[in-house]
């Protein structure tokens, strides 16, 4: 499915908001949308856009000049709260968000995000305020996140070491997810299943009669 | 959302009552909101709207009659289905409207973009309906016996 999470730099898209929840990532209406490709513009849609459909002004972050190609978000606390919405991380993929930084996620959102291409690197409060006052002072600071190393490089040349789920870490370096994973081992279970005869009705649960 | 901290909520105008939602819509919900609408009739200029949780809800409501009881209310008596929790299925609050909303999410712009979402339980829904303001169920007559002490509404 998906490429394989190399590691990269980039300049950082700060949004210093908390809880901001998947109805502010992508509004319900856009959910009926099974391409990815044009969610790029759902993105924060209410955020940035007017009813009419003209950017805001001032423009919302994500607008601003020199954002555009940007792979990292910075946000506030408990970021992706909400509804179940895989078109929450599918919109910020689309838009072209790689890694979010931020003190914790939803639950729900960080598992959709880490099968979706995007990481999410929770950090203590201490290191949090220090990354918005580097953006503050250097809009244009550029970090390295390398997922391999579980480190996002400062230029000052210090690393944040981050913790990321074994497993979610092993998918996004093999740019595959469960499904991926479990089809890469079809040999292996069909010659399981050869071995193993059904015992039980698939149909109605029951045991077969003979043996 | 045009509200100021510390002012009662009791008393706000609302022009859309959504029952409804996973949350808040199963049978057992629909029972108390069919108590409270019995006999009474929604505000002029009040929408009600009444989503079952699911068709095995829908169907058991039609069996006990409920939908009689909503209908006579003025209620609209819907599919089961998303509905007005997210702003689907096209029904979605204006901007500037107040709602009040058995669902259990009032993000901004939820149930449609520059509306307002008051939650509540069924039975308060129900008694706002009536009455065009958010209501105190208990106030409805015969309705006080209704509501328990922790009673799991």
């Amino acid at each position: 499915m998906a490429e394989p999470f190399r590691s990269f730099v980039s300049k950082v898209v700060p949004l210093p908001a908390e809880n901001v929840d998947t109805d502010q990532i992508v509004p319900a209406r856009y959910l009926k949308v099974t391409d990815k490709e044009g969610l790029a513009d759902a993105l924060f849609r209410d955020w940035r856009f007017g009813e009419d459909g003209s950017r805001k002004n001032p423009a919302f972050v994500l607008d601003r000049p020199g954002m555009a190609g940007r792979r990292i978000l910075l946000v506030g606390d408990n970021f992706g709260t909400g509804s179940s919405r895989e078109h929450a991380p599918w919109a910020l993929r689309a838009w072209g968000i790689e890694a979010i930084l931020s003190t914790s996620f939803a639950d729900i959102f960080r598992s959709n995000a880490l099968k979706n291409g995007v990481l999410p690197i929770a950090v203590d409060p201490a290191t949090h305020a220090a990354l918005f006052e580097l953006v503050a002072r250097d809009p244009d600071a550029e970090l390295r996140l390398d997922l391999a190393e579980q480190g996002v490089l400062l230029p000052d040349g210090s690393t944040i070491d981050f913790e990321v789920d074994p497993f979610a870490k092993m998918m996004l370096l093999a740019g595959t997810d469960e499904i991926g994973y479990v089809l890469a081992r079809e040999a292996e279970i069909a010659a399981w299943e050869a071995a193993h005869p059904p015992r039980v009705d698939t149909r109605l649960g029951t045991p077969l009669a003979a043996g | 959302m045009g509200l100021e901290a510390g002012l009662p909520i009791a008393g706000q105008p609302v022009e859309v009552v959504f029952i409804g939602s996973c949350t808040n819509s199963r049978i057992s919900d629909l029972r108390l909101a069919a108590s409270v609408l019995k006999g009474n009739r929604a505000a002029d200029g009040v929408r009600l709207m009444i989503v079952p949780g699911s068709q095995q809800v829908k169907r058991q409501a039609e069996r006990e009659g409920l939908h009689d009881i909503f209908r006579a209310a003025g209620a609209e008596w819907r599919e089961s289905g998303c509905s007005m929790c997210i702003a689907m299925n096209g029904d979605q609050l204006s901007p500037g409207q107040y709602a009040i909303s058995t669902s259990n999410r009032n993000f901004e712009g939820r149930q449609g973009k520059g509306g307002r979402t008051f939650l509540a339980s069924p039975l308060t829904a129900a008694a706002s309906a009536i009455s065009g303001v958010v209501t105190d169920p208990r106030t409805i007559p015969g309705v006080s016996e209704l509501v328990t002490v922790g009673g799991g509404y």
